[in-house]
């Protein structure tokens, strides 16, 4: 069953305060800018489709339950993504308590990393397909926190600052944690023996 | 510059917020040392790869799905509003009762509407009086049609205590003694509960967020059946949005001013 979701035509901060009183339409033409990102955001933070789903239509709801909450002291995107983050990390932390495995578990097992060509410089190898769907697996062997570094700084090119005020840390923080996300990921890549071996390029 | 000191400035080298000094020192660096010039090429590699990753698209059923949720959502929320007057009931009315006290007390109503505005803007609402809001009401109330409209002819008393703004909302309640004896302590409970803290306000007039305007006038005629309720919406103001202070729209205001006809 379809849904046609009609799409009212005012700005950003009328539809806000519609949905404040409870208008649903007007909330649905708002949070229309923002479910696709929602969505991705958790698919990248959790590797899977049904879990991306159920977590993106979880944060719409909290969105629109707490919208009251929404002071426009940063943007609405800055909140809406703040709320995606929370829910996601939180998400991911039940599951470690109920010990329920990623993806992967077991490289040698379940799934097979592909191995890179190793005729193949660096650069050439990280460009194939093969590779981009090798970070997305080992993205999921990163801590939350680090991830999600590596979901906004890497996949959706925020700034730091931006992700200071997602996150809700300092800027400081912000860029010792990308820095350390991203060291982990090459990690996790070279482990995974991902990478081509020529030493050096130029 | 050692390679341990190379693998910290990394990631901000390839973001390009090094500063001048660093950045040369960096680069230098890696023109030099063939394992630190690979990590660079392999971290570079790695994040010009993950911005390719890609979006992938909304499953089909999402809007759909969103939007039964929301529906059953907005029900919880209507009933949860509900059952918090009916739980609170008395220690709403003890509040109120405290607010009564103390407003008396006081006199005057310090308690409504932001210090910043209260001084200037009461004066001046106090000097264009009563014939302006009369005039406002007649204007305008056609806008938020109440069912009955005998109290346009009625006399608007007077305004107690002016903190108004021409952005805010301005709600006449008007209500018989024997209306007012009956509903007054539930019409502050719903007050309370939209305001979520204790009511600051003279005993005839409140203040609510402006955005709660026609939620208060939905419940006086849904749940005490007063009808006799006339709004002068600010927002009918086109220079409105403008004048606002960025992100201080939760700042403006609906007045409520319960009239009781003897």
């Amino acid at each position: 069953m379809h849904c046609e979701v009609r799409i009212l035509n005012y700005p950003e901060k009328e539809l806000v305060r519609k949905s404040r009183n409870g208008d649903i339409e007007a909330f649905e033409s708002l949070i229309q800018s923002y479910e696709k990102r929602i969505f991705n955001i958790a698919y990248r933070m959790t590797g899977d489709r049904e879990d991306a789903y159920d977590i993106s239509q979880e944060v719409c709801i909290k969105i629109y339950k707490f919208i009251k909450k929404f002071r426009g002291d940063s943007s609405f995107g800055t909140w809406v993504y703040r709320i995606t983050s929370n829910v996601c990390i939180d998400e991911l932390r039940k599951r470690k308590a109920n010990v329920i495995p990623f993806t992967i578990t077991n490289p040698e097992g379940e799934y097979e990393i592909p191995v890179a060509d190793r005729d193949k410089l660096p650069d050439e190898a990280y460009e194939s397909k093969e590779l981009s769907e090798a970070i997305r697996l080992c993205l999921l062997q990163l801590e939350p926190k680090y991830r999600v570094m590596i979901v906004l700084k890497d996949i959706y090119g925020y700034k730091y600052e931006e992700i200071s005020k997602i996150l809700n840390i300092n800027m400081g923080t912000v860029k010792s944690r990308i820095n350390r996300a991203r060291k982990l990921l090459k990690d996790e890549l070279e482990a995974g023996n991902l990478l081509g071996t020529n030493p050096s390029k130029k | 510059m050692k390679c341990s000191d190379a693998e910290k400035l990394l990631s901000a080298y390839i973001d390009g917020t090094l500063n001048d000094d660093d950045k040369a020192k960096f680069e230098e660096h890696i023109d030099n040392c063939s394992a630190c010039r690979r990590e660079y090429h392999i971290m570079n590699a790695m994040i010009v790869s993950c911005r390719k990753l890609g979006d992938i698209d909304l499953p089909e059923n999402f809007r759909h799905d969103l939007h039964e949720r929301l529906i059953k959502e907005k029900r919880l929320k209507k009933r949860s509003i509900y059952r918090f007057i009916g739980k609170y009931k008395a220690l709403v009315a003890a509040c109120l009762m405290l607010a009564v006290v103390l407003g008396t007390a006081a006199g005057i109503g310090l308690f409504g509407g932001s210090p910043k505005r209260s001084a200037s803007t009461a004066q001046s609402q106090k000097a264009s009086g009563s014939a302006k809001d009369e005039k406002m009401i007649s204007n305008d109330a056609k806008l938020f049609s109440a069912p009955s409209s005998p109290a346009l002819d009625r006399k608007s008393p007077e305004n107690g205590t002016g903190t108004a703004n021409s952005s805010d909302n301005f709600v006449n309640v008007n209500i018989s003694k024997a209306e007012y004896d009956k509903y007054s302590k539930d019409i502050i409970s719903f007050i309370e509960s939209i305001e979520g803290q204790k009511i600051s306000s003279t005993p005839l007039q409140y203040t609510i967020p402006k955005k709660f305007t026609s939620e208060f006038i939905s419940k006086m005629k849904d749940s005490f059946k007063i009808y006799d309720v006339m709004v002068t919406p600010a927002d009918s103001a086109p220079e409105n949005d403008d004048a606002r202070p960025k992100g201080e729209s939760a700042e403006y205001k609906a007045i409520i001013q319960i009239n009781i006809n003897e």
